[in-house]
């Protein structure tokens, strides 16, 4: 299928209101990002805007349970049909992941495909772009496959201006997708497992004490906006155990019996366990998407963290995110020989 | 008006450091006020990206200690924080931030640990000869890249020389003693002030064009994930929410940044939340900016450093809305 035959399949979709609403990427003020755009039948045109590009960097997933979790008001029905969004190789492993956790059934998603060959991180590229171009306006600016341009002129390789996650990544193409914008592309070859793991070893092969010098420093920086909670797809929980900043609608007695495990103090203690604890519920989970790092405004290297349990993961039990949906999620199921073993952690 | 040659800004900072002295620093990739001293100082500085109200209103404050005892609880306020400090380097839009955030404290009754950080404080701002961001606004919301709201003297970079203007008395006080500015300084300054004037492009904001009721909030809020980032980095959002830490035995009372992005920030005790949804809670954010505080105080809470629009994840940009707010009023 071509970028105008998925417009035009979309649109009817919509039309027919076989679909509730599309997500996908559009042109924004940033020149650095597509930004995120819902199109319902109200706001068709801007379905000939739909972006296909280097720039879609987000995580579309998330506004699947952004609309479940919306209130309405008392009278009104959910709708209940499907949702149409623009996933990446590592958006459907999210919602491969939702869907092991029963948090959403397939026929709720109408998935367009988007095979990818990384995207831009928009904080290299801005930082690129403010230290090799004196403008101040980025009218001019044009990023695409092959790097950064302004007026034509190359000023950044792609390859500079790359989220780290790609370069590491390891399912270019959506592993769940009713439609693919466009072919297949080539997966990366399997020496990328190791690279991927490149950093974290290097890493751990720092002492302890070296390794608490580094996030006393990163963590120390933390101003618990918990953007990274909130922007990550399958931090969906409606209320969060480690912050109550979500607190819905609940009756005063429900409110008072509310416990909240880590502080919300800003001091290294508090943002230190916040972020453990965070790694520890993403553990088997995270998909890597990387969204909680590319918003974190004070770029604390989120990635590492999740990347370190990732790795165990997988060494351990051989499981990798999102890439089945009928498998069981790793850390709620026990293997035959795991219930005999005794040094099992329960 | 005072001249200041960059090989001696130095002598000039170690002096003023016998106060706690920020100033911009590299930390890791990004920019922010550290004390002097302790990292690597960085001038060519863009602006740092928590702004400078977490000096005065930090991200968390103790304000009081309780213990329980037989013959009943005990409470010990926080001891203020008398320290002095100097701030140098803050850009204009922060220092009008903290104007925008005095208004809210110095309401009556005064809040006593701000105001023992404020009053305690010298702020020394340094013009924008460049607005450092593509997102940068400030001559749309009346202020400019060489403003001196909110500060106690103003630094323009000459090239090989500081133009040093006092504002108030605290800043006439800390630049005493220094050379004065030969009138070509001073012409040179203006001339970089108006050319940083033009390279801003301005926008008009209507307020009364504002519709509580209009589409564009359902719109935009579509695509807001409620990360709070544009407020916890606004200059001028100050708003907070008071956190009991420890046991009901004994703990303490503890301030700490909140945002109007959050749910749990407008749920009431019944349990009844009237901005239950995004679209409430953005449409909140663009109000308090822009119509609330403007009827309240005659200026916007906005100093137009653009943080909300470069940091936004989702790239909802108020200059974008406010374009589209007049234009819908007409």
């Amino acid at each position: 299928m071509s970028e105008e035959e998925m417009k035009t399949k979309i649109r009817d979709l919509l039309v027919e209101g076989k679909i509730k609403f599309f997500v996908g990427y559009e042109k924004g003020t940033n020149p650095f990002l597509a930004r995120p755009v819902m199109i319902s039948d109200e706001n068709l045109e801007k379905v000939d805007d739909l972006e296909f590009s280097v720039l879609c960097s987000n995580n579309l997933t998330l506004y699947i349970i952004e609309d479940r979790k919306k209130i309405l008001p008392r009278g009104v029905e959910r709708d209940e049909r499907p949702i149409g969004l623009v996933v990446k190789g590592c958006d459907s492993r999210a919602i491969n992941v939702l869907l092991q956790e029963n948090m959403i059934k397939r026929e709720d998603v109408f998935l367009v495909g988007l095979p990818c060959e990384g995207v831009v991180d928009p904080n290299k590229a801005r930082d690129v772009w403010y230290k090799r171009s004196d403008r101040l306006n980025p009218e001019d600016l044009e990023i695409n496959e092959k790097g950064m341009f302004v007026n034509g002129e190359k000023i950044a390789d792609f390859d500079e201006i790359e989220a780290d996650r790609c370069r590491v990544c390891l399912h270019r193409n959506p592993v769940a997708h009713d439609e693919l914008v466009w072919d297949e592309v080539e997966e990366p070859k399997l020496e990328t497992r190791e690279k991927r793991y490149e950093k974290i070893r290097e890493y751990e092969s720092l002492s302890p004490e070296k390794k608490w010098d580094f996030w006393k420093k990163e963590l120390s920086k933390c101003i618990r906006c918990y953007s990274c909670k909130n922007i990550c797809p399958l931090c969906y929980c409606e209320e969060c155990s480690l912050a109550k900043d979500q607190l819905q609608a609940v009756s005063p007695e429900e409110k008072s019996r509310r416990v909240l495990w880590v502080g919300r103090e800003v001091d290294l203690l508090d943002n230190l366990s916040y972020h453990l604890n965070r790694a520890m519920h993403l553990a088997g989970r995270c998909i890597d998407c990387g969204e909680c790092e590319r918003s974190c405004p004070v770029n604390i290297p989120l990635r590492l963290l999740y990347n370190e349990v990732e790795k165990n993961i997988y060494e351990t039990f051989q499981y990798e995110a999102g890439i089945n949906p009928d498998e069981e999620p790793v850390l709620t199921t026990f293997g035959s020989e795991e219930a005999r073993n005794e040094e099992c952690f329960l | 008006m005072f001249s200041v040659d960059k090989k001696k800004l130095d002598d000039l900072l170690r002096a003023w450091a016998k106060d706690e002295l920020y100033v911009p620093c590299k930390v890791g990739d990004i920019t922010s006020f550290e004390v002097y001293g302790t990292h690597e100082i960085d001038l060519d500085f863009k602006n740092s990206r928590v702004p400078i109200k977490r000096i005065m209103f930090p991200e968390s404050e103790t304000l009081y200690r309780y213990e329980s005892f037989p013959e009943g609880y005990k409470i010990e306020p926080e001891e203020l924080d008398n320290q002095k400090r100097i701030i140098f380097g803050a850009r204009p839009c922060d220092c009008a931030g903290i104007e925008r955030i005095d208004k809210k404290f110095y309401q009556d009754p005064a809040d006593p640990y701000y105001d023992a950080r404020r009053k305690n404080t010298i702020i020394v701002g340094l013009a924008c000869n460049k607005p450092p961001f593509f997102s940068c606004f400030c001559t749309s919301v009346g202020l400019s890249p060489h403003s001196t709201v909110g500060m106690d003297a103003l630094f323009t970079d000459l090239g090989d020389k500081y133009l040093a203007e006092s504002i108030t008395d605290k800043g006439k006080e800390i630049l005493k003693g220094l050379d004065e500015a030969p009138e070509d300084e001073i012409r040179k300054a203006k001339e970089l002030h108006e050319k940083a004037d033009r390279l801003l492009e301005r926008f008009e904001i209507d307020n009364s064009a504002m519709d509580f009721d209009a589409r564009i909030w359902e719109k935009e809020a579509q695509r807001c994930i409620g990360c709070g980032i544009c407020t916890f980095l606004c200059p001028s959002c100050s708003c907070f929410t008071i956190e009991n830490i420890g046991s009901t035995r004994k703990g303490k009372m503890v301030r700490i940044w909140e945002t109007c992005q959050f749910p749990a920030y407008s749920i009431e005790a019944s349990g009844h939340n009237p901005r239950p949804n995004r679209k409430e809670r953005v449409r909140q954010r663009f109000f308090d900016k822009y119509r609330y505080s403007f009827d309240k105080f005659g200026e916007f809470d906005c100093v137009g450093c653009g943080r909300c629009v470069d940091l936004c994840p989702v790239n909802i940009d108020v200059r974008e809305i406010m374009v589209s707010v007049k234009e819908a009023g007409r």
